[in-house]
């Protein structure tokens, strides 16, 4: 058993527990463009929630456009996210572990066959809910993968908007933050000095 | 446009400050410059030389001159525009510098690294400027009335020395020339009249042709080495007074028509003090430009927390601190850390690993 690396996730502790005590199990992080570090709060966030315990935490790349955690996972060219939604595949069947206790992970999976429908995420969310205490899903940008972000805006309990600091245009911030039009938009404020 | 308004109009007092701090001083050194500044100056009108030195010593008037110049003939450069530009870069050198500060009473630093900035200095307060095609001005722009009159008389006065002495020298080398012609020439006369008298004495008259043939030859050699002899005495005389004749050619060609004079008022320093005034200002606008860009960029980012409320109706639910440079990764680092660290050991890959 891998102990954990305090310092690495001691970031997106504060983040985690306001999460766990916000009482949060289904979350999602999308940002207004590329590079404002989403996958990055999304992965230390499902680290944090995992050993903060003791219920197991699932990490989502759902970010189709950009699968950068599938590609850190190495699993690529395996089944995901993308074949669970079209019904190819069970849930249980595509989850991999990770090397963190309670951490599983969900790949993107393959999408050269087109855009999965995303009809199912409800469905799909509340069959994860049995397994998994928190799910914590990474997703593309909002004003460049809008079409993949408001299924999930309307079906996760929150969705933030990750924002960089000092590097995030304050206009397009405010676009992403009208085009979710979640009821209640938070946001994540990244990289504060 | 509306962000950079308004930016300015948030910044309103900082820009005054800035402008007030760049536009003040500029202002105030433009007004010392001005009120500092006393010039003077000289027109000279000048020509190209009058008199012409020959390869046979002569003096004689330039073919540019006689005729009178054709106006349709195409001149290269114009007389003033020559002598202005050796002016100027008499003016360069820091020996003649020299010299016109101590003609002129300036006083010369001693160290020589202060010399060589009060001549460098005293350089770039000379102006030579060409008028027309036979006029040019030089002018001096010092801070006291009374030093410029007398830079320039100095300046002018030692140009006409220099250019002087390097015609004389000319003449006594053509003088020394035919000096030592003339003592090669009157051995030969001396020789020939020898051979005469030996001739004669030889022959006693009546002399057959071939005599009188070979005595002709003698007569004539001891008359052409008379003539030389004449010649060059000729020569000699005129050099002898040639350096006066140069003088004066000199006075012709290069006359001082508007000598400089004294003026107890500023003059001079308009120009400078422009320049210093616009330098300002435009230094002042373009460090307000600046400021305004800067802000404008900064404050369209999301940049702290307050900064979140400019989101409405979103708010901020937590922050994800930067890691200081020298105690942790940066932000790949980090996320290359958390990968590994997530997915760096699969069970699986650890159980194919184990075997």
């Amino acid at each position: 058993m891998i102990e954990r690396d305090g310092s690495l996730c001691a970031p997106f502790d504060g983040l985690a527990t306001r999460v766990r005590f916000a009482d949060l199990r289904t979350i999602g992080f999308t940002s207004s463009v590329f590079g404002e570090g989403t996958s990055t709060i999304a992965l230390g966030t499902a680290l944090s929630l995992a050993s903060l315990g003791p219920t197991p935490v699932l990490l989502v790349d759902a970010n189709w456009l950009q699968p950068s955690l599938t590609s850190d996972a190495g699993a690529a060219s395996g089944r995901g996210l993308a074949e669970v939604l079209r019904g190819q595949a069970e849930l249980s069947e595509v989850v991999v572990p990770t090397g963190r206790p309670r951490l599983t992970f969900l790949a993107a999976g393959d999408t050269t066959e087109g855009r999965p429908p995303l009809g199912a995420l409800p469905s799909l969310l509340d069959r994860a809910q049995t397994c998994f205490g928190s799910i914590v899903v990474d997703l593309p940008p909002a004003l460049v993968g809008e079409a993949m972000v408001l299924p999930w805006a309307a079906s996760l309990q929150q969705l933030f908007i990750v924002v960089r600091s000092g590097l995030t245009p304050l206009a397009l911030a405010r676009r992403a933050v009208e085009e979710i039009s979640v009821e209640r938009p938070q946001v994540v404020l990244n990289w504060v000095p | 446009m509306r962000p950079y308004l308004a930016t300015a109009r948030s910044y309103f007092w900082i820009l005054v400050v800035v402008l007030a701090l760049t536009w003040g001083p500029g202002v105030a050194l433009a007004y010392v410059e001005y009120t500092t500044s006393f010039q003077a100056d000289a027109t000279i009108w000048t020509q190209r030389g009058l008199l012409h030195l020959q390869d046979d010593g002569r003096l004689v008037v330039s073919p540019e001159l006689a005729p009178p110049q054709d106006p349709s003939v195409a001149t290269l450069m114009t007389p003033a525009a020559e002598q202005a530009g050796s002016l100027s870069e008499l003016l360069q050198t820091r020996s003649f510098l020299r010299d016109v500060a101590v003609r002129a009473s300036l006083p010369i630093p001693a160290s020589p690294s202060d010399e060589r900035k009060f001549l460098d200095d005293m350089s770039k307060r000379f102006k030579v400027e060409v008028l027309g095609t036979n006029l040019f001005r030089l002018s001096y722009r010092a801070q006291d009335p009374h030093t410029p009159p007398g830079a320039v008389t100095a300046a002018l006065a030692l140009r006409q020395e220099q250019s002087v002495k390097a015609r004389v020298a000319a003449m006594e080398a053509a003088t020394d020339s035919y000096r030592s012609e003339l003592a090669l020439a009157q051995t030969q006369a001396q020789a020939a009249q020898t051979d005469l008298e030996a001739f004669d004495k030889a022959h006693r008259p009546p002399l057959g042709p071939l005599a009188e043939y070979e005595q002709g030859q003698l007569r004539v050699a001891v008359e052409d080495a008379r003539t030389r002899i004449a010649d060059l005495n000729a020569r000699i005389d005129r050099s002898a007074v040639m350096a006066g004749i140069v003088q004066k050619a000199d006075s012709l060609d290069f006359q001082v028509v508007d000598q400089p004079i004294e003026d107890p008022r500023p003059s001079g320093g308009t120009k400078p003090a422009a320049m210093i005034a616009g330098s300002a200002f435009v230094g002042g606008l373009a460090l307000a430009s600046v400021l305004v860009l800067g802000c404008t960029l900064l404050a369209s980012r999301v940049g702290a927390e307050s900064d979140i409320r400019r989101l409405a109706p979103a708010t901020l639910f937590a922050t994800v601190s930067k890691i200081p440079p020298r105690k942790g990764p940066t932000a790949r680092e980090l996320r290359t850390s958390l990968a590994k660290a997530a997915f760096g050991q699969r069970p699986a890959e650890q159980a194919r690993g184990d075997g």
